[in-house]
């Protein structure tokens, strides 16, 4: 026994999405073949909606509806800060905590040779421009990771040596944290990047 | 350390075990095939979060099970007591609780449990490949270092793509410069100094140990001296002229640190330095082939009975002795780092040893902690041995204790 054509394909579909394995598609298939028709309408919309609208913004490759993205036109932001992410979902993160008043560059990645991510289809020739236009610290906000590591140490070395103050962001102890439950790593990382108090 | 009691449920052949072990000896004995090594395994799981065999980790759960627990009670001498479980998932993925907390990582479980483990697959290390050798460096130094077990984790992601990005180069040539190539060489040095220098450290540690341990097993006729062959040239004595480590400095000169596998950051740092010119001079011969040439990946000991390579001269009497004199060291060295004796997992190794080597062995075992010993019969045993000891007999998946 087999789905009629057009369910199996609607579950294949939904089976491509991150994240989702074969039960969670089979359950969200049937919870949409359930649900009424404008529902079903509206979530069409909003898929083809976000492909037709959403571009790069033409400054920092966040992802816009319009040339400039939201934060790029808000006049009342420190240019000279330039804080390089990796994804818009990170440059939302740094958003939320509302204490950041600089710009952003969205890399839309990190190197990853294995996933044949080479640095010309990053968003890295579009920041050259950018910090020659009055920036004068470049922060590094990359995950801790190999390929984020690796991206940071790529970046640090092509703008240093155009006299750019380039920081990055340090790896430790959440706040609020105990440090009892800390991993050894994480603890290890804060040991290396403590401070003068 | 010991283990005051040892839960399985769905583990190997086990529906459900619960034993409270003796603090001292611990004999499990029965037919073959009938579980007395899983419950070693178990044991050894809750210490290095790894399988004994090789295959998939999934293998460890019972068949027709959706999942494997192993729990154990554990008290130590230095911290008290400790609660810990660890989950194995038909993914091959693992879960680990902590006093009845469950932690983010895996990894945490490291340290908590000492364990020596001993059977037939320890004549690898003396007589099979370099990566056999390498494999009881990481498991060893993983027990102690827990910054090891990061370094190498990370180590081996940025091989994978340095090698990736190498083979790319060679497919399709263009500036490797521009492709990143250098960042790539810096994190491989990063990382790689770190795991050279804790295996030189380890081995310095190990070899004295080793060598003591082989003059007594031999009457004092042979020598043993292990050799690390690194897989670049290090840079020579980095031990002596480095400073002290960085644990002293910060609780200022009244600071006596234990034997400690933390190095100071200085001594991996010229390591890393070593590593990077010879990168840099290999570079050509790496575009070249596509790959990777240098590095703790192409890592090797050496065990040198008398002056000669016991891989190559020894007989496999000799060998057994060379590989049961490292089990004496690692016993010792961790014993000296976690300042107390860790738990030994003896996997049926009686029926394998000559009377002189039996002896010592007895001999080890009477002076140790807790200690698990496996065998086909109880006939194996000295009878003093099993006077004392707590005896498990392990039939059809079922542990007994019959005394």
């Amino acid at each position: 026994m087999h789905y009629a054509r057009p369910l199996a394909q609607l579950v294949s579909e939904l089976e491509r999405l991150p994240g989702v394995g074969p039960k969670s598609a089979q359950r969200m298939a049937f919870h949409l073949l359930r649900q009424p028709q404008e529902d079903a309408r509206r979530l069409a919309e909003a898929i083809m909606s976000v492909k037709e609208s959403i571009r790069l913004c033409a400054e920092c490759s966040n992802f816009t509806d319009q040339e400039l993205c939201e934060v790029c036109r808000d006049t009342r932001r420190d240019r000279a800060l330039l804080c390089v992410v990796a994804e818009t979902r990170d440059l939302i993160a740094m958003e939320k905590t509302g204490e950041y008043k600089g710009m952003y560059h969205v890399l839309q990645g990190l190197l990853s040779p294995m996933e044949n991510i080479t640095p010309d289809l990053l968003k890295i020739r579009e920041l050259f421009p950018r910090v020659a236009g009055g920036v004068q610290e470049v922060i590094l906000a990359l995950n801790p990771t190999a390929e984020g590591q690796t991206t940071a140490l790529y970046l640090a070395s092509r703008l240093k040596p155009l006299g750019i103050r380039v920081t990055q962001i340090a790896h430790g102890l959440p706040a609020g944290g105990d440090m009892e439950y800390a991993d050894q790593a994480t603890l290890i990382s804060a040991l290396q990047w403590r401070r003068e108090v | 350390m010991r283990l005051t009691r040892l839960q399985l449920s769905n583990f190997r052949c086990y529906g459900s075990l619960d034993i409270q072990p003796s603090a001292r000896l611990n004999v499990l004995y029965g037919e073959n095939a009938q579980g007395k090594t899983s419950v070693l395994e178990a044991i050894r799981l809750l210490a290095t979060t790894r399988s004994l065999r090789a295959g998939r980790e999934a293998e460890m759960i019972r068949q027709n099970e959706e999942m494997a627990h192993v729990q154990a009670e554990l008290y130590r001498d230095c911290a008290g007591e400790a609660d810990l479980m660890i989950t194995v998932l038909p993914s091959d993925r693992k879960n680990v609780r902590i006093n009845g907390t469950k932690r983010p990582r895996v990894l945490d479980l490291l340290g908590q449990l000492n364990v020596v483990f001993f059977g037939s697959p320890d004549l690898d290390i003396v007589a099979g490949e370099p990566a056999d050798r390498r494999h009881f460096l990481n498991v060893e130094i993983s027990q102690v270092s827990p910054r090891y077990v990061g370094a190498f984790a990370q180590y081996k992601k940025v091989l994978e793509q340095r090698n990736r990005l190498l083979r790319d180069l060679r497919e399709r040539p263009r500036n490797p410069v521009e492709a990143g190539l250098n960042e790539w060489t810096e994190q491989l040095a990063e990382y790689g100094a770190q795991i050279f220098e804790k295996r030189q450290f380890y081995i310095s540690m190990l070899a004295p140990l080793a060598e003591e341990a082989h003059r007594a097993l031999t009457a004092g006729r042979e020598g043993l001296e292990i050799r690390y062959l690194p897989g670049i040239s290090l840079p020579g004595q980095v031990r002596e002229s480095s400073p002290a480590p960085w644990p002293a400095r910060i609780n200022g000169p009244a600071y006596d640190p234990p034997e400690c596998m933390e190095s100071p950051l200085s001594a991996t740092e010229s390591i890393a330095e070593a590593f990077r010119r010879q990168l840099a001079a290999a570079m050509q011969e790496e575009l070249r082939r596509g790959g990777t040439v240098l590095g703790p990946q192409r890592d090797d000991a050496a065990f040198l009975v008398n002056g000669r390579d016991a891989r190559i001269y020894a007989s496999q009497g000799q060998q057994r002795t060379v590989a049961l004199a490292l089990k004496l060291a690692e016993y010792r060295l961790l014993e000296k780092m976690v300042q107390e004796p860790p738990v030994l997992l003896l996997d049926d190794v009686m029926s394998d040893l000559d009377d002189a080597r039996r002896s010592c062995l007895l001999q080890w075992v009477e002076e140790c902690g807790q200690t698990f010993i496996t065998g086909t019969s109880l006939r194996a045993f000295p009878p003093a041995m099993l006077a004392e000891g707590a005896l498990f007999l392990a039939d059809k998946g079922m542990l007994q204790r019959t005394n």
